[in-house]
């Protein structure tokens, strides 16, 4: 009986040996001394493992370190401190007081004071062998009951025993010798060699500390020059005492301070790789964050008499109305920001052991403010975005930080990772001589599709 | 001189002797097995280069339970497939399946560079698609995997080239016959 023409092909080839040109034991050994003289971190493979702990473990930091920060360290962003005048009439209340009393009666008529506001077994199951480089594309192969026919080629044939063992493809290119058959059932739930993946896409989540980082550094000399052309009493319709609205006047100590909130993001992220260990990342990302603003100083609108921070009249809504000015007790306004992030990313795998994956991330992203609202101390909420107030529509954000990647399928991975984005641009116009940089340094937890 | 295995774990301590004795053990297979899937020579020096930097550093997921040889082998033709696929071949084709009844060849005698170069002559789609149903023995929808397509261009793929291959062969032989 005939062979097969397959077979005879492999009889004539299968076993082929050509000399390889001399050269090139020089050219692998130049290659082998080239990368062990590279960076520690991908030195030996016997250090590989350290590397990869050590990576763990400054990704464990990261994390940790951020849930610390998340919980503990709160510090203001604070603008401007001034002395306290020895003969301010008003008791700043503690800081947590959102509450600021005005004593807003006439000169000689003792009255209450005026609330400005209030607020508060027969499966062989085989593992292929795993090799350099190409560790995804040899997946676990289920086999159910294989037939193995084995010529009778006695110094070539290995044991059923061993050869059940092997990885399905090895028995089949086993050349010359052994052929395995797998019944059609068998081969539906075979996973086989695949192609390399270049592309992925997937789903992210993020947590972060939100630190506005604004700063005004001409606040003070600003607060206190609004404060004394002002006459926010008469405005308020209840003109105070001479005394009173000279020791008001003549107060230094404007505050505005910001505290760090908290942003979530959520979205999409899409990655080709460029090179083996190389990759472009990008996505849509939808961010909201938000912040605490504390502040004693506070614009007046002549016409309603209704009051806002000062800070967020003068460098936020820009509100011409608030043109009566006065330094009271702390006050704070919640605001919250959202933006729509797209993000450009290189993505550059530093450790691959076993199924592990870290990745160094960073670049660029694209932040596009949406909307915002500021809910003052007398719980009034005001929208803003672009147009209608200093915000810029559009920012860059520098952004790095670590990933950890484990396939939990041959084609689905589970991320964690820790990323420290800062605005490159302030957020606010020129105009304002104020600047609003965030920075968020978080945990992110997705899921991505290898294709 | 070490045994297999000792040569194994004396390249996994990275043994630069060790090294050599390997690559002087199996390079001439696995060149050969290069040399059918590229281009030119020099192409499929550099994929056994490449090949042989990623067996050295990727020795460490050699677990014993497979011959040496398979194991190297398929890290070589890993290689050639990457390296060939930068090519964004174009593997369509129409359908061509064409059934021949099996038949001695007559391979054995012609030489093997002649078998080579009618390989090598092959259409690049076929060749590869040949050389891993034929040779190395992977099922059509492995290869349809393997190559990004489908596994009824496989077998257009390996009809065609069996086709081209046979009136080569007879041609080949015709020739000796002459002779």
């Amino acid at each position: 009986m005939n062979k097969s023409f397959e077979d005879q092909w492999k009889d004539a080839l299968g076993e082929a040996s050509q000399t390889p040109p001399p050269e090139i034991w020089d050219r692998v050994e130049a290659e082998l001394n080239r990368k062990k003289s590279r960076f520690l971190l991908f030195r030996e493979p016997t250090r590989k493992k350290t590397a990869l702990l050590s990576g763990v473990a400054a990704a464990v930091t990261l994390v940790l370190g951020t849930l610390f920060f998340m919980h503990y360290a709160a510090p203001e962003a604070q603008v401007s401190h001034g002395q306290a005048h020895p003969a301010a009439s008003v008791q700043d209340s503690p800081a947590e007081a959102t509450a600021p009393v005005v004593p807003a009666q006439p000169a000689e008529t003792p009255a209450p004071p005026v609330r400005l506001a209030t607020r508060v077994p027969q499966t062989t199951t085989i593992q292929p062998a795993v090799q350099p480089g190409e560790e995804d594309v040899h997946p676990e192969i289920p086999v159910k009951e294989a037939v193995f026919s084995v010529e009778p080629i006695k110094e070539n044939t290995v044991s059923a025993h061993h050869l059940a063992s092997l990885p399905f493809r090895e028995m089949q290119a086993y050349a010359p010798h052994p052929r395995v058959e797998a019944p059609e059932e068998a081969v539906s739930e075979t996973r086989i060699l695949k192609k390399e993946k270049r592309g992925w896409m997937g789903v992210i989540a993020s947590n972060a500390p939100f630190n506005p980082h604004f700063s005004a550094p001409g606040f003070q000399q600003q607060a206190l020059s609004a404060v004394q052309n002002s006459n926010a009493f008469l405005a308020l319709g209840k003109g105070p005492s001479v005394a009173d609205r000279y020791s008001y006047s003549s107060r230094t100590d404007a505050r505005s301070s910001f505290k760090p909130g908290q942003s979530m993001s959520f979205g999409l992220i899409f990655g080709r790789k460029l090179k083996k260990r190389l990759a472009l990342e990008s996505g849509l990302k939808f961010t909201r964050a938000t912040t605490t603003h504390t502040s004693n100083v506070y614009a007046v609108n002549t016409q309603t008499g209704e009051s806002e921070s000062f800070s967020f009249a003068n460098y936020v809504s820009g509100n011409k109305n608030m043109s009566e000015v006065l330094i009271s007790v702390n006050g704070t306004s919640h605001y919250s920001y959202h933006f729509l992030s797209v993000p450009l990313l290189l993505n550059y795998e530093v450790l691959k052991i076993g199924k592990l994956n870290m990745n160094a991330v960073g670049g660029i992203s694209s932040e596009v403010l949406l909307s915002g609202t500021v809910v003052n101390a007398k719980n009034n909420e005001q929208s803003f975005n672009a147009g209608n107030s200093n915000f810029k529509p559009v920012n860059i954000a520098g952004v790095g930080g670590l990933r950890l990647s484990y396939p939990v399928t041959s084609v689905l991975d589970i991320n964690l990772g820790g990323t420290y984005q800062h605005f490159l641009t302030s957020g606010l116009q020129k105009s304002t001589d104020a600047t609003f940089r965030p920075s968020m340094l978080g945990v992110n937890l997705g899921l991505s599709v290898r294709q | 001189m070490f045994n297999e295995k000792e040569l194994i774990q004396a390249c996994k301590r990275g043994e630069r002797s060790a090294q050599k004795q390997l690559y002087e053990k199996f390079a001439g297979k696995l060149y050969a097995v290069s040399l059918r899937y590229m281009k030119s020579k020099e192409e499929a020096a550099d994929i056994l280069q490449e090949a042989f930097i990623k067996i050295f550093g990727g020795l460490d997921s050699f677990r014993f339970d497979c011959p040496l040889e398979l194991w190297l082998r398929r890290i070589v033709i890993n290689t050639a497939l990457t390296a060939i696929g930068r090519r964004k071949i174009n593997y369509n084709l129409e359908e061509y399946e064409i059934s021949f009844a099996e038949e001695n060849l007559g391979l054995e005698s012609l030489n093997y560079q002649v078998l080579l170069q009618m390989i090598n002559n092959l259409p690049e789609g076929c060749k590869t698609v040949f050389n891993l149903f034929a040779i190395e023995g992977y099922k059509h929808h492995e290869i349809a995997t393997m190559l990004g397509i489908s596994e009824g261009t496989s077998k257009s793929q390996f009809s065609r080239a069996r086709s081209i291959l046979i009136e080569k062969i007879e041609i080949e032989n015709s020739k000796l016959e002459d002779k």
